[in-house]
């Protein structure tokens, strides 16, 4: 073992221990009366984000793009009187069904997600590395040369499975071998900081879900680590799990508080989580020109982990114009919308962290050049 | 100097024999049916036996170059054959010429018409070097849009990146 | 060792802090991987308004879903999977009958007839968020030009889910060719873009080769070799009237695109066994030469502001590609992998040069920025060339030849991703296509 390795743990170790500690006391902390501000925001902007996503629909741009109705000279070319300025008598249907009650929009998609799990292309749970990267027909198998042919993520692609992975029994005297190279969380800064931060718990083989699925027996919170001897670095790797699943159980017992729960920070393996449910709808086109725009989207949270549609909007965008913003939002909703299911498996104890989310949808791995 | 008109033999049968019944690969230009003709001194007027005949040309001087890949320089046979051409040319003072550049499909349609120009521009001032007037010939290129082989690997490649001198103008008997 | 320690543990301790503090905002969270996946639509049949418009409205909704389906970037969901019954425009929509079938965009549209007109409305759905993609638009014309009218609403789809300008009401002027490799018949046609319409613009009395479109897509040049010898030509596609372009005697020319203004032609003249690029100004016939080196420079294209000129020189010894102002001038070459570059074009966007590519026996069409970085080549055959762009800039038509005593010519087409390749289907061979731009 190098001498850098071994300080590593060394630091490692102390550091968690310290850690654990402190998120014993950061359980103490919850319970204290929460900062107010969250409440307080997530309840006016129910309303006003109504009206901006209002707003924000109004300028319709599309629809007036006059297609310019030009006298076809040729007379071969079919003459079509383009008379597209006018725009269709917005029936009265459909945008009432839509726009004005978000609550409809909510209720359908539980519904529907429920109805029709079956519908081949549903993005399955959690797992971003199933989703078909390329699926589509092409129609000759197309001999692309290109070096690059398809900017696949894959370098990230093996780390993704962050949640399913950590199977490792956490009393084989082995682990200590094998600290890393299961889940290499992205990012790096992020992680050691939250990954500390959460309890680390013992059961290491549950799955992430979502809170509601999960069966809801109350268990008492299990002895925090530090007591134990366990070299600190086999933990990291269950930790997530850990976290998951007390996220699940605490969702589960407080949902009918009062109070917002806002519960130690976030750990990477609770934002990882949220992320990779929404990579696993997110659709590129790598060719589109939207895929050089970056937007980012707000929206508010219901305490399960549902989206309020109507709170969903567009609040930065960069690169391109207004309307591969559009696009780009378009692309970005439609993931958040199909993927949260019945809700994001968020922890129900952080209800407070997560009940705003803001969502930044940058193509730039994802484009072709 | 022996080998020269050695080397024109060599080149005319060679080319006699793979002349294709189109027009870029035989010229049509005068080659009459022997059969009808009247023997003159035991030649045909107008048959490849005829020095004079454009059948003569296209066959016993060789009316066509050969280029390396990519290349538009005259080979040693290429210049062999264009010093008959220029001597039949010198000799028979009625005939024009165009003069025909080629490629094979290796390449794009421009840029092989742009060869094809630099090939026939070859030949063309060969023959004016050898004195021939400048004016009689004229040059122009086909690009790879005339092949006269029709497979896609060398041995018909070497045959369609070519020159060929087209008489025009002449009376055949 | 100690201090070390201690010191990592400071950190971790600060550093946690500090996130728990800047916990207190929206929870932040960057997506920077996604799926590739075609988005899935539904197009059921338009109503009919009017009882004659019953087939219209069926071949007006599967020319749109054609368009869609054949971008690669669309899949169409069958009608047999339909839950929702389509048959009222103004009805409102079921979303959950349509994400129940996972179809993520729904157009629906009325037709209806009335003598020789006719009226087409449509509007786009987004089914997972529940609403309307822009607002309902409709176009009328004539029942002659409803495959038009389908492509106008298909590119107005596309556009409002894309955020970009579509391609499907568009033309391709190519050569179409009959007869064997060493006896080829050439003749120009032109086409819808999808292989529709096809009408034939020259005989094939004498060669012709590589159209290209004027800017307003109402003007073809194109080189023939009707004189003897090859000559630019300019023709009107309305009339077929054509005209050549003087390029003095003894001289052959070719490879000629428009100015973007439409006003100038940029080609090449060979003389002397030199080729060089020169300018005409297509009224006066006053021309400028552009390049003047030993070695071939050809195939010119322009910007899309006209302000330079793309070509192909060898002047390194073998065809590169190179960048020089419009007036001439200087050059500056721009590819540099391996292999030969030829015929370049210029993208619509700007921002890509598409060219032809061979190296060791295959043929390639590729794109790379304007400055030769980030070369990406979209095919491999034996024998592909001739890009061009559509007009939008996402897909690039060419000429793909076969091997052998028995190859032919086709066309195909390949989205810049290079995963949507296909043939283009025409009722006899195809070489040398010419986009134009969108028809007003």
């Amino acid at each position: 073992m190098s001498r850098t390795r071994k300080i590593g743990n060394i630091v490692s170790g102390v550091g968690h221990v310290g850690l654990a500690g402190w998120v014993l006391l950061g359980g103490i902390f919850t319970s204290r009366p929460d900062p107010v501000d969250v409440q307080e925001v997530a309840m006016i902007s129910g309303e006003e984000f109504q009206a901006l996503v209002d707003a924000s629909r109004q300028p319709v741009e599309l629809a007036e793009t006059p297609t310019p109705a030009a006298p076809e000279e040729t007379p071969d070319a079919p003459e079509v009187d383009v008379a597209p300025p006018e725009t269709v008598t917005p029936p009265p249907v459909p945008e009432e069904v839509a726009e004005p009650a978000p609550e409809p929009v909510e209720e359908v998609v539980p519904e529907v997600s429920e109805a029709a799990p079956e519908s081949p292309n549903a993005p399955a749970e959690v797992n971003v590395q199933d989703a078909p990267v390329s699926s589509r027909p092409v129609e000759r198998p197309a001999e692309v040369v290109a070096p690059t042919p398809a900017p696949q993520p894959t370098p990230e692609a093996v780390q993704e499975p962050t949640p399913q992975e950590a199977v490792v029994p956490e009393d084989t005297g082995e682990t200590v071998e094998t600290p890393r190279e299961a889940t290499q969380a992205p990012a790096a800064t992020d992680r050691i900081v939250t990954e500390a931060a959460q309890p680390p718990a013992a059961s290491p083989n549950v799955s992430m879900r979502p809170p509601a699925r999960r069966p809801s027996a109350p268990r008492p919170v299990e002895t925090p680590a530090p007591t134990r001897t366990t070299p600190a670095p086999t933990q990291e790797t269950n930790a997530v799990d850990d976290a998951a699943v007390q996220a699940a159980l605490e969702a589960a017992m407080s949902s009918s508080s009062n109070t917002v729960p806002s519960g130690p920070p976030m750990s990477s393996g609770e934002k990882d989580a949220l992320r990779l449910a929404v990579q696993a709808c997110w659709n590129v086109d790598p060719g589109a020109r939207w895929a050089q725009t970056t937007v980012t989207v707000a929206m508010n949270m219901t305490q399960d982990g549902k989206v309020v549609g109507s709170s969903l909007r567009m609040i930065a965008s960069e690169g391109g114009d207004a309307s591969t913003a559009d696009a780009a939002f378009g692309a970005a909703r439609r993931a958040i919308l199909l993927c949260q299911k019945d809700g994001f498996p968020l922890p129900a104890e952080k209800y407070g962290q997560w009940q705003e989310i803001e969502m930044t949808f940058n193509p730039e791995r994802m484009r072709i050049r | 100097m022996k080998f020269l008109p050695m080397a024109v033999l060599v080149a005319a049968v060679a080319l006699s024999a793979c002349t294709n019944p189109n027009r870029f690969g035989d010229d049509a230009n005068g080659s009459g049916n022997p059969a009808i003709g009247q023997p003159l001194n035991g030649i045909v007027p107008g048959s490849a036996n005829d020095p004079t005949s454009v059948a003569y040309f296209n066959q016993a001087v060789g009316d066509r170059v050969l280029f390396l890949i990519d290349q538009s320089a005259l080979t040693d046979v290429g210049r062999a054959t264009l010093d008959g051409q220029a001597t039949w040319l010198m000799t028979n003072n009625d005939y024009q010429a165009v003069i025909e550049g080629h490629a094979d499909e290796q390449g794009t349609r421009e840029y092989n018409l742009a060869l094809g120009a630099r090939r026939a521009n070859a030949a063309r001032e060969y023959l004016v070097s050898k004195g021939v007037p400048a004016a009689r010939l004229r040059v122009v290129s086909y690009g790879k849009e005339r092949p006269i082989e029709i497979c896609s690997n060398e041995a018909c490649y070497a045959k369609n990146r070519r020159a060929v001198t087209v008489l025009a103008g002449g009376q055949t008997s | 060792m100690k201090f070390l320690s201690i010191c990592a543990a400071l950190v971790c301790a600060v550093a946690l802090t500090s996130t728990a503090q800047a916990q207190q905002g929206p929870l932040k969270i960057t997506i920077e991987e996604g799926i590739i996946q075609p988005l899935p639509f539904a197009v059921p049949n338009f109503q009919a308004e009017t009882g004659e418009a019953g087939q219209l409205a069926a071949d007006l909704s599967r020319v749109i879903a054609a368009d869609l389906q054949g971008t690669g970037v669309f899949r169409e969901i069958p009608s047999s999977a339909f839950i929702a019954q389509y048959s009222d425009f103004n009805a409102a929509i079921s979303y959950p009958d349509w994400k129940a079938i996972n179809a993520q965009a729904l157009v629906t549209g009325a037709v209806s007839v009335s003598g020789n007109n006719v009226n087409v409305k449509f509007r786009v759905y987004d089914v997972v968020s529940g609403t309307t993609l822009g607002e309902g638009l409709q176009f009328s014309g004539t029942t002659d030009g409803w495959r038009r009218m389908a492509h106008k609403v298909a590119d107005e789809v596309y556009s409002r889910i894309t955020g970009e300008g579509g391609y499907f009401d568009s033309r391709v002027v190519y050569v179409s060719e009959t007869g064997p490799k060493n006896d080829r018949k050439k003749r120009l046609a032109v086409m819808d873009y999808d292989g529709a319409n096809v009408r034939y613009l020259t005989d094939s009395s004498a060669i012709v080769l590589a159209p290209r479109f004027s800017p307003t897509g109402d003007r073809v040049l194109y080189t023939s070799y009707e004189s003897g010898f090859p000559r630019i030509y300019v023709l009107d596609i309305g009339s077929v009237q054509r005209r050549v372009l003087q390029s003095g005697e003894g001289t052959m020319s070719f490879a000629p695109r428009f100015s973007p203004s439409g006003q100038t032609v940029v080609f090449s003249i060979s003389q002397g066994g030199n080729t060089d690029i020169y300018s005409m100004d297509i009224n006066s016939g006053q021309s400028v030469r552009l390049t003047n080196t030993p070695a071939i420079e050809t195939a010119p294209s322009y910007s899309p502001d006209g302000s330079q000129i793309v070509f192909e020189s060898d002047r390194s010894g073998s065809p590169q590609l190179y960048i020089m102002s419009a007036s001439g001038g200087e050059a500056r070459r721009i590819s540099f992998g391996e292999g030969r570059y030829g015929t370049p074009v210029w993208s619509p966007r700007g921002d890509l040069v598409a060219f032809t590519k061979q190296n060791s026996g295959r043929f390639h069409i590729g794109v790379m920025r304007t400055d030769g970085s980030e070369e990406r080549l979209l095919t491999a055959s034996f024998l592909d060339e001739g890009p061009t762009w559509a007009p939008n800039g996402r897909v690039i038509m060419f000429t793909r030849e076969t091997q052998g005593a028995g190859g032919a010519s086709s066309l195909y087409s390949v989205d810049i991703t290079g995963r949507v390749l296909k043939q283009v289907q025409t009722q006899e061979g195809g070489s040398d296509p010419s986009w134009s731009p969108l028809q007003q």
